[in-house]
């Protein structure tokens, strides 16, 4: 993974050179589709919005195939909690979870995930699907600046990582708290990749200055809170959020500060899954166009490339962004590079 | 430890109404019980020194002891300064609390004082609002662009804020207002039936009511003040979502919230860590338990409800009345009606406003629309109704026993005693991961079911159903029981017969207590919720941390209003048959 390039600058380009490649989508085989409906239904623990995703993806996979979408929510770290629990005691709830990445490591470290590559995801970008076929994305999502209109005029906004170093913003910028690559860690490891290790430094010290408000909720309630007023602007927030608040008509705008971090939201096979068919189903349904399509009508911008984002404007390729991708294989807490860079978050912004 | 116990002589009372040669069917019961608890409690404890005693592999199985997580506790920098935080916030807390709620259960039990109604209506509405909406609720209204501080900044021309919400004072605020219904009601109970004629006597022999209430009413409430504070105190160092919520943007760290991030924010979660934490903390928190229930024993000897009539008369406030009718309004005022308002604003916004006069043009029903027009919220209010009915109605039936035997020191009063307080040792989320094994372990499929949800809620709520059940033995003078002895009755006679009618006011008080908490509890059914047994406050929390807040603030409003509804109806029914739903 780290041999991979680091700046997916070129987004834009791997679709044109895909386009070549594009093969029609393979629909589930026959003998899959028996076998999932003899199994009945798929448990699936997830840390989706319910509201937007879950509940669609469920009514539209049980009309066309009979078979029960069982979900409960579940965030990261009790993903990784029950699974392991589960396979201690030998009781497999769990057919797939899906995850921004974080349950990756510790739950293939476990050997609780099962290799699966749905064969739907045979057209999507090399990123989307790793040669270990742990996990499929389903959808990539952006992170990047907001900042709220009603309080700074947009010829005043930031407009590059530098900008933020104004001391007119001292004090009135907001972060998540989160300590993943989603997170503020994920801001200082993409500073750290663009800049390099000694540049980088210097500029975190120096943005640390500006005594930035970790926040306790997630980057939607740290966008909420840039749209409230409390703070002018707000970092790792996610782009298509905005996008969605702004057409409510809040005063909010999310800035091309680039490069973005770029975080999958990926989805896995359980190892040992009580309905194993049932669950490959349901990965080939949530990768195939149809299931792209519930992603994008959601508001999110799909892995399929040939299902454009609602709004063209959030996806790199149509949005003309760069990007840093932070991919699930090194968002492990206990290890590198994550581990580096939480450090550097608990001593230099506390 | 049972041979010991059972060989142990019944008290003279135990003697006096059972006889010495009859089978003694009330170490039956009290053994029966003491065998309930023991099935409840010792698995958990068990799992949780399991797990910080010996290493977590990475696939979740158990590898060599280990003293590791004790060790790296001890390393760990901060965890001082934490301990040092979760004191002051507790102490704090607690003091503003008892200093509140006692004033309040004063004036509106003891005074004439227009209003006092109201205040029984603030607590059982405040009961019925989930927490993770009332906070959010108190940091808008105070925060940095709250209509507190934009009107300070308005008035005085100063750019800054009158009050910084995120801090160890507005935690404690929060926390307060959070605990006053509580300390009200127990304190309510308390001087309900304590004894009226010594303050009569102080009035009658020429004292002001300000001497009257420093020498007499003071003093009597004392082991109730010690009571109720140690109650507070001890629930208040295990809190976890107010310190959270509140401190983390001013990076304040306590005890509990350590526990929950590496929990919660840790991947994978540090289970040995918080589990070695909770050991230590459970060890602290036990030496005040062990205060308490010292405490608690002697407050035996101030039992007020005896055969005789016990109506205290009010106390005239004469030209005071209204201050004492301000008091309870601005009480209502602050703790109900600003988070409520403050809440409706946020419902009513199409995104997140703050308040202002410009903003009233955008307002709309529609987030009240979407909620109401959703049917997906049914299948998860009927899981937490029934989840939280069953609970309550389980603890309150075995801690009328408990509470009884404990109160009346009977057979294993002591095992039993000890064994109903443990949970409170435990903090909730911690006490969940516990269950999780346990079902897990269980021979009879529990995970993920209801039962196990059902299980932990009763484990967590047993306290509180002790202290409501022997809050009330305690003020039931022995005299009835002994009157009933001595006429022939068995001692479980008169449990069924005298005690068990008389404590039905406690009973229902602390089930009711028990329903609107389980209802809108999150740390329980957050790790042990399944595919079908997902709860109310799950899909709130849900909704908080991932969605626009006005729709949760919405959902929140309407959750409130049902369970206030349940709750208020219960009051009524109570009132109009004479019993005092919210006196012990």
């Amino acid at each position: 993974m780290q041999t991979r390039r680091d700046m997916v600058a070129g987004a834009a380009c791997a679709s044109i050179w895909l386009a070549g490649n594009r093969a029609a989508q393979a629909a589930p085989s026959q003998a899959l589709i028996n076998a999932a409906k003899a199994e009945g239904k798929v448990v699936w623990y997830t840390g989706m919005i319910v509201k937007q995703l879950v509940r669609p993806l469920v009514e539209a996979f049980g009309a066309k195939y009979g078979i029960e979408l069982k979900y409960a929510t579940s965030g990261d770290s009790e993903t990784v909690l029950k699974l392991t629990s589960q396979a201690r005691a030998r009781r497999m709830e769990a057919d797939v979870f899906d995850s921004p990445g974080t349950a990756i490591p510790p739950l293939t470290k476990a050997g609780l995930i099962e290799p699966f590559a749905p064969s739907g995801a045979a057209k999507y970008a090399a990123k989307f699907k790793p040669p270990s076929r742990i996990y499929t994305a389903m959808y990539a999502l952006y992170l990047t600046t907001a900042y709220n209109t009603a309080r700074v005029k947009p010829n005043e906004a930031p407009r590059t990582y530098n900008d933020l170093l104004d001391p007119k913003w001292k004090g009135r910028i907001v972060w998540t708290d989160t300590r993943g690559i989603s997170g503020p860690p994920g801001f200082i490891g993409n500073i750290l990749k663009t800049m390099g290790q000694e540049r980088g430094m210097a500029y975190l010290a120096k943005l640390a200055q500006q005594k930035i408000v970790r926040d306790p909720g997630n980057q939607r309630v740290v966008l909420d809170k840039v749209i409230a007023g409390q703070f002018a602007i707000g970092l790792m927030t996610y782009n298509h959020h905005a996008v969605i608040s702004k057409d409510r008509g809040a005063p909010v705008a999310w800035v091309k500060m680039e490069p973005l971090v770029e975080n999958l939201g990926v989805i896995a096979l359980v190892k040992n899954a009580p309905r194993p068919n049932a669950a490959k189903l349901f990965l080939e349904y949530l990768v195939s166009d149809e299931g792209q399509k519930i992603i994008r009508e959601a508001g999110y911008p799909p892995a399929d490339p040939d299902v454009a984002a609602k709004d063209p404007s959030i996806s790199p390729a149509t949005g003309k962004f760069s990007t840093t991708l932070l991919a699930p294989e090194i968002s492990s807490q206990d290890s590198e590079p994550l581990a580096s860079w939480l450090k550097i978050y608990d001593q230099m912004f506390k | 430890m049972t041979l010991q116990v059972s060989r142990e002589q019944g008290s003279p009372a135990d003697v006096a109404l059972l006889g010495r040669k009859r089978a003694n069917p009330l170490t039956l019961l009290a053994g029966g019980m003491m065998l309930v608890i023991a099935i409840l409690i010792v698995p958990p404890v068990f799992v949780l020194l399991q797990n910080s005693l010996f290493v977590t592999n990475p696939d979740g199985s158990h590898g060599a002891i280990t003293f590791e997580y004790f060790i790296s506790l001890f390393q760990e920098d901060g965890i001082l300064r934490s301990g040092a935080n979760s004191l002051k916030f507790a102490v704090l807390t607690t003091f503003f609390s008892l200093v509140l709620g006692g004033s309040l259960a004063w004036i509106v039990e003891r005074t004439d004082a227009p209003f006092r109604g109201l205040a029984f209506l603030m607590s059982v509405v405040s009961l019925g609002i989930p927490l993770i909406i009332y906070v959010p609720a108190w940091l808008s209204f105070l925060g940095p662009i709250g209509p507190v501080n934009e009107i300070y900044r308005a008035l005085s021309g100063d750019s800054g804020n009158l009050f910084e919400v995120n801090s160890i004072a507005g935690m404690v605020l929060i926390e307060t207002l959070g605990w006053l219904p509580l300390s009200f009601l127990l304190f309510a109970a308390n001087f309900r039936a304590a004894n009226a004629e010594l303050e009569e006597a102080a009035r009658m022999s020429g004292a002001s009511i300000a001497s009257m209430v420093w020498r007499i009413s003071i003093p009597l409430a004392a082991p109730a003040v010690f009571a109720v504070g140690l109650f507070i105190l001890i629930s208040a160092l295990q809190s976890f979502d107010v310190p959270k919520l509140v401190g983390t943007s001013a990076n304040i760290k306590l005890l509990t919230t350590d526990i929950y991030d590496s929990i919660r924010a840790a991947v994978p979660p540090k289970v040995g860590l918080a589990s070695a934490y909770s050991v230590i903390l459970s060890i602290a928190v036990a030496g005040l338990m062990y205060f308490y229930s010292r405490v608690s024993r002697n407050a035996s000897r101030y039992a007020t409800v005896t055969g005789k009539g016990y109506r205290p008369r009010l106390l005239p406030l004469g030209r005071y009345r209204w201050l004492g009718g301000a008091f309870v309004i601005a009480t209502v005022f602050v703790v109900l009606a600003v988070p409520l308002l403050s809440l409706l604003w946020i419902a009513l916004t199409p995104y997140s406003e703050p308040i202002s006069v410009a903003a009233l043009s955008t307002l709309t029903l529609e987030n009240f629309a979407i909620v109401l027009g959703s049917s997906d919220y049914l299948g998860l209010v009927l899981n937490t109704v029934v989840s939280a009915a069953a609970a309550a109605t389980i603890t309150m039936a075995l801690m009328v026993v408990c509470g009884w035997l404990v109160a009346r020191r009977r057979r294993f009063h002591a095992v039993i005693d000890q064994m109903t307080a443990m949970p409170m040792l435990i903090p909730g989320i911690v006490l969940s991961v516990a269950m999780m094994d346990v079902a897990l372990r269980s021979p009879i499929p529990l995970y993920s079911t209801l039962s196990i949800i059902v299980i932990a809620f009763v484990i967590h709520y047993m306290p509180y159903g002790m202290r409501y059940t022997f809050g009330g033995v305690l003020q039931i003078h022995r005299e009835l029981e002994e009157s009933a002895g001595v006429s022939g009755a068995s001692s479980l006679a008169v449990l069924r017969r005298i005690v068990v009618p008389l404590l039905w006011p406690a009973v229902l008080a602390g089930w009711i207590f028990i329903f609107l908490n389980a209802s809108r509890d999150l740390s329980t059914p957050i790790i042990l919720a399944g595919p079908d047994t997902k709860t109310i406050a799950v899909a709130i929390f849900d909704q908080a941390a991932n969605g626009e807040f006005s729709e949760v603030a919405a959902l929140g409003l309407l959750w409130s209003l049902l369970m206030s509804s349940v709750a208020m109806i219960f009051y009524v029914c109570m009132r109009r048959r004479g019993g005092n739903l919210f006196g012990p």
